[in-house]
């Protein structure tokens, strides 16, 4: 391994890292968010703009895809966060750190072990060529072709006889892959699958973020050891951090936009981060569309019943809620312009099939239950999902969290969606059993974000027993402030 | 997981002291990136080819691999005609497109000019 690989892949993590720093420096919602969940969003958001950025000026303003545009894309993000933090500095309001208290033993374990699992994907992505399947025939193959159209409004992907599988797949992840490279200045795949690898670190923070808004820091430090006992997210190159498969982007994309949303009060600068975030869902995946619309939702119906509560986080959430939907619109117009152009071919074809009669008719079929045995033995294999799937049910039984009590009824519907989707496209298809075997796990790790949150919740009825919880909830949705688990 | 980790810390270890080149030969065959690296010598980044694929490329993903191998070189597949054939017509197989790659011995891919390339297939078939 060459210094050229270590300089090319520290210039794209600062690029995207930079730009999401800045933006939450920016963003006073951002405010009171610790160090590890400010690092999280940073790297969400940075992938998020940057690739929205590229996206928008391509095909809008026809504006070359190459290296001064991704400098143009970075430049603002990275100047304001600049300003905000030397505003922070000279007024000398930077946050006063929390009063030390001694950590158990265990919390520096799990340190060590998110930095020795986090450590080895990223040093697969550092030395091996990229190998997986649907990284090498989407998504690194139409950042190929696009990086050298100079615009997402590329030939080969018009062309109706040209060989591109899904053309019509959203171009989000190919674009930062060629934002990485270009700040790279370099034509390596090793850097473009260190992208995808710090997406899991991402989910780690964003996990520990939710489980530490929502339950408190204990129950948020188990939760993110539960995730990091999952084998099948950091190591699986078919759709974890190991490979360019773009299900690991989306779940981040997708629970950090619900967690912003589901907020107590949030502010309007959390609506416009959380509508960055859904809206590069909405541009990642086709399933981001369903995922974002839930999100969405969800963030007015609490809204909806703050106001007739006549709360007062009633009129924030809205607003929130709003910010993130006009984000989202456009996003969503972005795309349709975009596609509208390019015939499709090489794909599935479920949106040229598909009629709302049919899919009612097919919703009631059995064929979905045939998938049971497939997906009982997947999510029960040690190899793959540990022994999660084994004890959290188990938890669930034990320590349920309360349905009444916000955000476990947000958190249990946005968990759901996947499964709905998965139920949906297996009654869909004729060889439901083979879709569920390549697409389940994927499916279920879109949806992670909201199921770990709902196990931060049960955690937090075992590590504080109900007795002995009296940590006051304010608002529909119990949010202590600091998000240390009680408010200051 | 610590376990795993531990592997592959260790594994990237050994890919580390491999140059880039020598980490594909390892991951895909020396035969196969050899022949790759030779096409991509020959072909312009700008050209169009015919991509003709072996009867079960879409199990092995033949034709996807090396699409990812040879882009921004722009693909045409020419597709077998329910296993009787390839069709070979002036409509699936443009005439402006001057290349063309078939499966060689052991799947190693083979460029060559679009009139071998169709004369090979009418001889055998196709």
């Amino acid at each position: 391994m060459t210094a050229e690989i270590w300089t090319g892949a520290l210039a794209a993590v600062s690029l995207f890292l930079g730009a999401g720093l800045g933006l939450t420096l920016c963003l006073p919602g951002f405010a009171k968010t610790g160090l590890a969940g400010r690092l999280g969003f940073a790297w969400l958001l940075g992938v998020a703009w940057i690739g929205l950025f590229l996206y928008a000026a391509s095909h809008f303003a026809h504006v070359p895809l190459d290296g001064p545009l991704v400098f143009l894309a970075a430049f603002p993000p990275l100047a304001a966060g600049l300003v905000a933090a030397l505003r922070l500095l000279v007024l000398r309001r930077w946050r006063a750190p929390a009063p030390r208290t001694a950590r158990p033993l265990w919390t520096l374990a799990l340190s060590l072990l998110a930095v020795l699992v986090s450590a080895a994907v990223l040093g697969d992505a550092l030395t091996r060529p990229l190998e997986d399947w649907d990284g090498r025939m989407t998504w690194t193959a139409q950042a190929m072709f696009v990086r050298d159209a100079g615009t997402v409004d590329a030939g080969v992907l018009r062309f109706p006889k040209s060989f591109i599988s899904h053309p019509r797949y959203p171009l989000l992840m190919p674009l930062a892959q060629i934002a990485a490279l270009e700040a790279a200045g370099s034509d390596d795949e090793r850097i473009v699958r260190v992208v995808y690898a710090l997406f899991f670190p991402a989910l780690v923070l964003l996990v520990l973020e939710a489980g530490r808004r929502w339950a408190g820091s204990r129950a948020a430090l188990l939760t993110a050891l539960a995730l990091l006992t999952i084998p099948w997210i950091p190591f699986d190159p078919e759709g974890g951090a190991a490979g360019a498969y773009s299900d690991l982007p989306l779940a981040c994309f997708f629970g950090g936009g619900l967690l912003l949303l589901l907020r107590g009060r949030p502010r309007a600068s959390d609506g416009v981060a959380a509508g960055l975030l859904l809206a590069a869902a909405l541009l990642t995946k086709n399933e981001g569309l369903p995922e974002v619309l839930i999100a969405l939702a969800l963030a007015a119906l609490s809204a909806g019943l703050a106001l007739l509560r006549r709360r007062r986080s009633g009129r924030s959430r809205a607003l929130a809620a709003a910010l993130a939907g006009l984000l989202c619109l456009a996003a969503l117009g972005l795309l349709v312009s975009w596609r509208s152009a390019i015939p499709n071919r090489y794909d599935e074809s479920y949106f040229e099939t598909f009629s709302i009669a049919s899919y009612a008719r097919n919703l009631a079929s059995p064929r979905p239950f045939t998938t049971i045995p497939v997906i009982a033995r997947r999510m029960l294999n040690p190899r793959l999902w540990g022994l999660f799937w084994w004890l959290a049910p188990v938890l669930f039984v034990a320590a349920a969290p309360r349905f009444r009590r916000p955000p476990t009824a947000y958190l249990a519907a946005a968990a759901a969606v996947p499964l709905l989707a998965a139920w949906s496209a297996y009654a869909q298809v004729p060889s439901a059993v083979y879709y569920a075997t390549v697409t389940w796990d994927r499916l279920l790790l879109q949806g992670c974000v909201p199921v770990f949150g709902l196990l931060a919740l049960g955690v937090r009825r075992l590590v504080h027993p109900p007795a002995r919880n009296l940590t006051p909830v304010p608002s529909p949705i119990a949010l202590p402030p600091s998000g240390r688990g009680g408010p200051r | 997981m610590i376990y795993r980790s531990g592997a592959l810390l260790s594994s990237a270890g050994r890919w580390a002291r491999l140059t880039p080149a020598e980490a594909r030969r390892r991951a895909f065959g020396p035969a196969y990136v050899d022949a790759v690296e030779a096409i991509r010598r020959d072909l312009p980044e700008d050209a169009w080819y015919l991509l003709v694929p072996p009867k079960d490329f879409e199990a092995t993903g033949w034709a996807v691999w090396l699409r990812h191998d040879l882009a921004p070189r722009r693909p045409i597949l020419i597709e077998s005609k329910d296993g009787r054939g390839f069709r070979t017509d002036r409509d699936a197989a443009p005439r402006w497109v001057r290349w063309a790659i078939l499966p060689g011995d052991g799947g190693v891919p083979v460029l060559l000019t679009r009139d071998e390339a169709l004369a090979r297939l009418r001889a055998s078939g196709g």
